[in-house]
């Protein structure tokens, strides 16, 4: 399963990868308005944050590599079945892998 | 050896005006020496009511502003002194818990082009014997001080050609590739040179953890004539390189002045100046770390004995208290410049990070050997880590190696807000009892595990919920079972 992040941003132009978060990060937050979600820009062990929920405790948080250099952190995954984990995963790899930005 | 040519044509070729310019405001820096001596002289005889309001606001949890600050640098009647002692550590325990942060240095590099009077690393120094590691000498370093049980280091340059952003940046790569038994540094701090923001990026992009730069002295003319040659002698590219690295995406920075060189009431001043210009410009990202060491004895170094703003223990206390109480969410680091029983004394007063069992000879950790012509200056405090981290045990302090903040996006305004909201021993409190849990079962003396054991357990039935310390306990048999590295 993949949620197709790419088609749920409608006939809009994507700047650039800064861009794409937000614009990622918006969707999310409508299909998962419950889901804490952070973006963090990936060089070597630095994780630096970029935007997102600051909750500032979390018990099972989980990271994630989308690409080279992008990375999300889930502070709450437990609200999401791993087939939705995976789903939205793949769905935003994907979306990385093929934005085409103007 | 390089020609005076060649220097000037390296700094030239380092410094980056329009990097300096861009974040002057009206073409002015942000320290303003006459407001800051105004404003100390503004705020003098601060009645008791006023220094009570002010300790309120820093318990609070908020930054103090200059008049502030000054009222409180200002204040001499001993009892509130003593108030103010007790407040700093009730800050830092509710910003930060009862953990401390341990890190080790690893200089690198003493080959310098700088002359500052006061550093045994000056380039006129030929008492000093110069060196700078290889690749294999770094790793033999990391591997003596991975065995120690050090998880975080902060790697220390001179500032050369030699020590150029390739050489640290590669140091970078060595010392994150180096495991030793089960062991590895997760977090690698870096204190040289002030670079271009394009260097930065370079450091950034290899993993750097905090970038720090001390301005050493912020007084513009004591600066001049304690600075006269070398790529240090520009105040301006040195007061912006802590701008240019959050410019450059590395979003925890580490801010210091040497007190010593001049009125240390005027350094706690451009601290704080330092903070609210980096605050004001970075969506309130100030400084990560605070550092404030006092100058030291040096090699064939005559300035650190007779320079007339030595700052004397009492003083020095006073001064750290202020610093906390002005910044209350910031962290701060005491070294083992001071000695023993200065640390004991100034600890409580709020300090959040400290070394132990460090070695600031070049190469010295692998040999196990001290030599003061290697070194930049002389330590105070020459305890071994396990006898620090035991002492610390017993006064009830937890000794935390965490590292996970800056490998799960907990940095820059995320950091801070956290911090501002006294929340960051929600999550670090859990992940130092994690890291020291580790340091306990694989490097600690019999006796410092008894008594680290007996805290742990403290800590634990300490954490504000059930859920937690469940997880916790999950966690704690996890690493009892050989995994490492685990934290929330």
């Amino acid at each position: 399963m993949m949620l197709n992040l790419i088609d749920l941003i409608p006939e809009e132009k994507v700047k650039d990868e800064e861009d794409l978060i937000e614009k990622c990060h918006e969707i999310i937050k409508q299909i998962y308005p419950d889901l804490l979600i952070r973006w963090a820009k990936i060089y070597g062990n630095r994780w630096s944050f970029i935007r997102g929920d600051q909750t500032g405790l979390s018990l099972a948080m989980e990271k994630h590599q989308l690409t080279k250099s992008v990375g999300i952190l889930l502070d709450n995954p437990e609200i999401l079945t791993p087939e939705q984990k995976e789903e939205l995963l793949n769905g935003l790899k994907e979306a990385f892998l093929n934005a085409k930005y103007v | 050896m390089l020609t005076k040519n060649e220097i000037d044509k390296w700094i030239e070729s380092v410094i980056k005006p329009e990097q300096i310019e861009k974040y002057l405001e009206n073409g002015r820096d942000f320290i303003d020496d006459h407001f800051i001596y105004e404003t100390l002289m503004a705020n003098k005889n601060p009645d008791k009511s006023r220094i009570r309001e002010i300790i309120s606001k820093s318990l609070e949890l908020n930054r103090l502003e200059p008049e502030e600050t000054a009222a409180l640098l200002n204040c001499e009647d001993e009892e509130l002194w003593e108030e103010m002692f007790e407040a700093g550590g009730k800050i830092k325990e509710k910003v930060y818990g009862r953990r401390i942060v341990f890190f080790a240095p690893l200089y690198v590099s003493n080959y310098c082009v700088n002359s500052c009077v006061y550093c045994g690393f000056r380039t006129e120094n030929e008492k000093t014997v110069r060196k700078q590691l290889t690749m294999e000498e770094v790793e033999a370093e990391v591997k003596a001080l991975i065995s120690k049980g050090h998880k975080r280091l902060i790697v220390v340059f001179g500032e050369h050609p030699l020590s150029d952003v390739h050489f640290i940046a590669k140091t970078l790569n060595t010392v994150y590739n180096t495991k030793e038994g089960r062991g590895e540094i997760r977090r690698c701090n870096v204190n040289a040179a002030p670079m271009s923001i394009e260097d930065l990026e370079i450091l950034r992009d290899v993993g750097i953890g905090t970038f720090q730069v001390f301005q050493e002295t912020y007084h513009h003319e004591t600066y001049r004539k304690l600075h006269p040659r070398g790529i240090k002698a520009n105040y301006g590219w040195r007061l912006y390189a802590l701008h240019r690295a959050m410019d450059a995406g590395v979003d925890d920075v580490g801010i210091g002045a040497l007190f010593g060189l001049y009125d240390p009431k005027f350094e706690v001043m451009g601290l704080l100046m330092h903070t609210i210009d980096l605050e004001k410009r970075f969506g309130g990202v100030g400084p990560h770390t605070i550092s404030f060491p006092r100058l030291e004895p040096a090699s064939n170094t005559p300035f650190t004995r007779q320079s007339k703003y030595l700052v004397d223990d009492k003083t020095f206390k006073k001064l750290v208290t202020v610093i906390r109480l002005s910044v209350p969410y910031t962290g701060m680091i005491l070294t083992a410049r001071e000695r023993a029983e200065v640390r004991r004394d100034v600890i409580p007063v709020g300090v959040t990070q400290i070394d132990a069992g460090s070695n600031i000879g070049i190469g010295a950790y692998s040999t196990d050997t001290v030599d003061h012509d290697r070194q930049q200056f002389i330590l105070g405090d020459t305890r071994g880590l396990d006898e620090v981290i035991r002492e610390m045990a017993e006064n009830g302090r937890i000794t935390s190696f965490c590292t996970a903040g800056y490998r799960c996006g907990r940095t820059g305004d995320y950091f801070m807000d956290i911090a501002k909201k006294g929340k960051v021993h929600h999550l670090c409190m859990p992940n130092a009892i994690l890291t020291f849990k580790e340091y306990l079962l694989d490097y600690a003396s019999e006796e410092t595990k008894m008594v680290g054991e007996k805290l742990i357990e403290k800590e634990l039935e300490a954490l504000p919920s059930e859920s937690l310390k469940n997880t916790v306990r999950e966690m704690l048999k996890r690493i009892e079972n050989g995994e490492r590295d685990l934290f929330l």
